[in-house]
């Protein structure tokens, strides 16, 4: 029959040698965790250049349905950027060094607004993303050969199903982290 | 070499072990993954450093975020998720006699019955934290802790010895 405080001094015997090229390797693993962030950064930058550029050079002279289309679908993508972008400062911004239950309540309200962005603001955004797509077929259809005008169409099935399934994987892994956060208190 | 560098590595290798085994704790007694989860989180420390604030104890706020990365760890990272009793026992522990490692392994599987913040409250109370600054950690109030950390001694003890808890 062990005792609490038996189990307890086994528990603090038990050590480890100290891993000390963490120390030498750290500051070269935080540089490329900094590096990664600037480097997501630049890419959205590049995505929104690109799509900014993309509507200048083919949007303002084409007809209006097509332009209006086009914005659609820009702004869309914009939004998106944006909001994950902001759901990651988010996340960031949640202080680790509070305590646990502080903690826990700010990973619960994140993951609640993850949730939120996943369940109605992307399914609206795409609503709003397919009209868009569907206002540039006209004009795709007068210019276009009819081989490319069919593929046009025709690949834009398995994106609109690729787009459903990314974001029923997402709600479902928002809620999974949910309940798992509910279970963190409640189970005995 | 900076202040605050020669401030991080005593901080790390003062707690390394106390770090590791809170690690341990949360997954099972994998010694890999609970590696990968003290670099994770000596690297949020150095990542903050700048926020600690001088009210409570350095200690204190190094096991916030201990606590904090851990968890948070074990909920968004997949490879966490499937620890099993069956993945350490393949683990060749050295050090430890036989016997050792054997009752660590039920102690292991012990505190994986309890809820996270049972655990953390355990594995804090094993490393011989002071009462206060459990429930500094975890926020709740001090009579509480006490409450509830009899409750968890209890069971702990009882699961170790083979009772029916």
């Amino acid at each position: 029959m062990k005792t609490f405080e038996e189990l307890q001094n086994s528990w603090q015997q038990k050590e480890q040698k100290i891993n000390e090229s963490f120390l030498k390797g750290i500051t070269r693993r935080i540089q490329n965790v900094k590096a990664k962030k600037k480097i997501t950064m630049i890419v959205l930058a590049i995505t929104m250049a690109i799509l900014f550029g993309y509507f200048l050079w083919v949007g303002i002279y084409a007809p209006p349905l097509f332009t209006v289309g086009l914005i659609l679908m820009m702004s869309v993508l914009t939004i998106r950027i944006v909001l994950e972008w902001r759901s990651m400062n988010l996340l960031n911004r949640i202080p680790l060094d509070h305590s646990y239950h502080d903690h826990h309540q700010s990973m619960k309200v994140y993951y609640n607004s993850r949730l939120r962005i996943h369940q109605v603001i992307t399914p609206f955004l795409l609503l709003i993303y397919w009209i868009g797509f569907v206002l540039l077929l006209p004009t795709l259809k007068e210019n276009l050969t009819s081989f490319w005008f069919t593929y046009v169409w025709i690949s834009s099935i398995p994106i609109a199903i690729a787009m459903v399934v990314f974001i029923r994987y997402h709600i479902k892994k928002e809620r999974k982290t949910l309940e798992q956060l509910e279970k963190e208190l409640s189970r005995p | 070499m900076s202040i605050q560098k020669q401030a991080f590595e005593k901080l790390y290798r003062d707690h390394y072990n106390k770090v590791n085994r809170l690690c341990l704790g949360y997954v099972n007694g994998n010694a890999a993954l609970a590696q990968d989860l003290l670099q994770e989180v000596f690297i949020k420390v150095w990542q903050h450093w700048d926020s600690f604030e001088g009210k409570a104890q350095r200690s204190t706020w190094l096991y916030r975020i201990a606590v904090n990365t851990c968890l948070q760890q074990l909920r968004s990272d997949n490879k966490y998720k499937a620890t099993s009793l069956e993945t350490i026992k393949k683990e060749v522990v050295v050090e430890q006699s036989v016997q050792k490692e054997e009752m660590y392994q039920q102690l292991y599987a012990c505190i994986n019955r309890l809820n996270k913040e049972n655990q953390t409250i355990l594995l804090l109370e094993l490393e011989g934290l002071p009462q206060s600054e459990i429930a500094a950690i975890i926020g709740i109030k001090h009579n509480a802790l006490r409450t509830r950390l009899n409750r968890i001694k209890s069971q702990l003890t009882k699961c170790v010895n083979n009772e029916n808890i």
